[in-house]
């Protein structure tokens, strides 16, 4: 929940492969961000992502019924005078 | 359910010799000691082959106990002697060691005795004749990582390896050196179901198929650190524990220490014939000596059946050892050479091969599942001369779009296999094209394909 609070513009959408099973809503819901092979499969090993379409995965991410999608966020550099930076989610 | 899998190829043995001029060694031949130096045998040394598996009490007379070590001394011993996985990665064992060791908690040690490639033959020679070989190794990676138990874990429907395994574990008697909690685990005999993270699934009572993006060094089985090591690799412990570093190391190069196992199969003198080097060879030399060509074959399959089809010509001049066939881009992988003669398909062996790895496929993850049937479907078309231009480009396409999408390298792998097929058969493949299949005789299969088993536990 401190997601908003890092406000991380760069991550990486990670795909567990063995997972997808083809339902193709993430590529509704990033608007094609996400591609799809010819059997409806999500198309990517790892893409990063970055600005404005960080969003655009997120909402990919939350709308896979497989939960086959995960967002990686890099560690930010400091934004606070002082703050500790915070560790990498994975 | 279908029975155990039918091999096809012979398994290695020892031929006697066939006339005088040219004495044939003996696949097995007796070796005092281990200590030899560079020399070999080491891990086939001991009793001859027909002889069957060594005792406890042979092995012994042979090798003598394990002396103890403490776990650190172990794993730094392991270092030393820069000894690599022999599944195939080639992974550093003593850095995989450490890490399991350092890890804490309750570690475990699984010994992979299934050998997944239909014709490689070597861990299950090892395991057939040297299974306390395998037990010896397992124990010093115990040792070394402080785990209390050790799983062997193979292929369920080999009644020879099992009770071979099973022989060995009753003869073993206390030793100096403690052995851990020995456990054998029968997979199911499926192609990915060797796989390391496949194995972890199975040992937690799930299906033996591969997981995605797993480490089990950090967390294996049911959570706990688990070392996974071929059972070469474990051979090769058991030996290093009584030799130590610097004899480890009179073989091999000093990239690839120690010696290598190599099998060869398909048009030699004995398909399934498992050879042991103490360094790089060319393949020339394995095929004229152990193989008994005396030219050049149409084409080598190198690595396994996810490995790369090499044309013969420039196969015969390369040097097979690990590290010498990966400065060439060449895969070891288990040490196969598959050896297609003048005269044979390799597009219809291709189209063989990729349909059983199709139907091994885990059937978990889009590409493989989907893909490589279509790619078997348009290799086998190819072969009948009905696929068309058009269609081959889609399988350039539809290969790239498959590599890098599987929880495991399983796609990667057959991928590459028949993206080679098509540059080395590049002549067969134009031929193809024009609608001109090869005769029926030149399309018969040549290489084993185990039947297929429908069970994933």
């Amino acid at each position: 929940m401190t997601d908003h609070l890092r406000n991380p513009s760069q991550g990486t959408v990670v795909l567990d492969p063995s997972k997808c099973r083809g339902h193709g809503i993430c590529s509704l819901a990033s608007r094609g961000l996400i591609g799809l092979d010819e059997w409806g499969f999500a198309e990517l090993n790892r893409l990063p992502v970055e600005g404005r379409s960080m969003r655009l995965a997120r909402a990919a991410v939350l709308a896979c019924p497989a939960k086959a999608l995960a967002l990686e966020l890099l560690p930010e550099p400091l934004l606070i005078p002082g703050a500790q930076p915070e560790p990498p989610l994975f | 359910m279908s029975g155990p899998p039918r091999l096809i190829a012979r398994e290695a043995r020892a031929r006697p010799a066939a006339d005088g001029a040219s004495r044939r060694r003996p696949l097995l031949e007796p070796c005092d000691t281990a200590r030899s130096g560079g020399q070999l045998p080491r891990l086939l040394a001991g009793p001859p082959a027909h002889g069957g598996a060594e005792t406890f009490e042979q092995h012994l007379a042979r090798l003598g106990h394990l002396p103890r070590r403490c776990p650190e001394d172990i794993v730094e011993m392991v270092h030393q002697a820069g000894l690599r996985g022999r599944g195939g990665s080639g992974f550093p064992v003593g850095r995989k060691m450490a890490a399991v060791a350092d890890r804490g908690g309750d570690p475990l040690v699984v010994v992979n005795a299934a050998e997944s490639e239909p014709a490689s033959m070597k861990d299950r020679l090892l395991l057939r004749l040297r299974p306390q070989l395998l037990l010896d190794g397992a124990a010093v990676a115990a040792a070394a990582t402080g785990a209390g138990q050790a799983v062997i874990y193979l292929h369920s429907g080999d009644d020879v390896l099992a009770s071979a395994l099973e022989t060995a574990l009753l003869e073993r008697t206390s030793t100096p050196f403690d052995d851990p909690t020995f456990r054998v685990a029968y997979g199911p005999p499926k192609f990915v179901a060797g796989e390391s993270s496949a194995i972890v699934s199975f040992l937690e009572g799930g299906l033996a198929k591969p997981r995605h993006a797993h480490r089990s060094s950090t967390s294996g089985v049911d959570g706990r650190p688990t070392l996974i090591q071929n059972a070469e690799t474990a051979a090769h412990l058991a030996l290093i524990g009584r030799g130590g570093p610097d004899w480890f190391r009179q073989a091999g190069t000093s990239r690839w220490p120690g010696s290598v196992l190599v099998t060869l199969t398909g048009a030699v003198a004995s398909p399934g014939q498992v050879l042991e080097l103490s360094g790089p060879r060319p393949t020339s030399d394995l095929l004229t000596d152990a193989g008994r060509l005396d030219r050049p074959p149409q084409a080598v399959l190198l690595g396994g059946y996810g490995g790369a089809w090499v044309e013969g010509e420039r196969a015969w001049d390369v040097p097979i050892y690990p590290d010498m066939l990966a400065d060439r881009h060449l895969p070891f992988g288990c040490g196969l050479l598959a050896v297609l003669p003048h005269g044979h398909c390799g597009i219809a062996e291709t189209a063989r091969l990729l349909t059983y790895l199709a139907d091994e496929s885990a059937q978990q993850c889009g590409a493989c599942m989907f893909g490589l049937p279509r790619l078997a479907e348009t290799m086998q078309r190819l072969a009948a001369g009905q696929a068309s231009r058009a269609e081959l480009r889609r399988f350039t396409r539809r290969s790239d779009s498959i590599v890098g999408r599987g929880a495991c390298g399983h796609p990667d792998g057959a991928v590459a296999m028949a993206a080679s097929a098509l540059d080395t058969f590049a002549g067969d493949v134009a031929l193809h094209l024009t609608g001109r299949p090869c005769p029926p005789h030149a399309r018969r299969g040549l290489f084993p394909i185990p039947s297929h088993c429908p069970t994933w536990r």
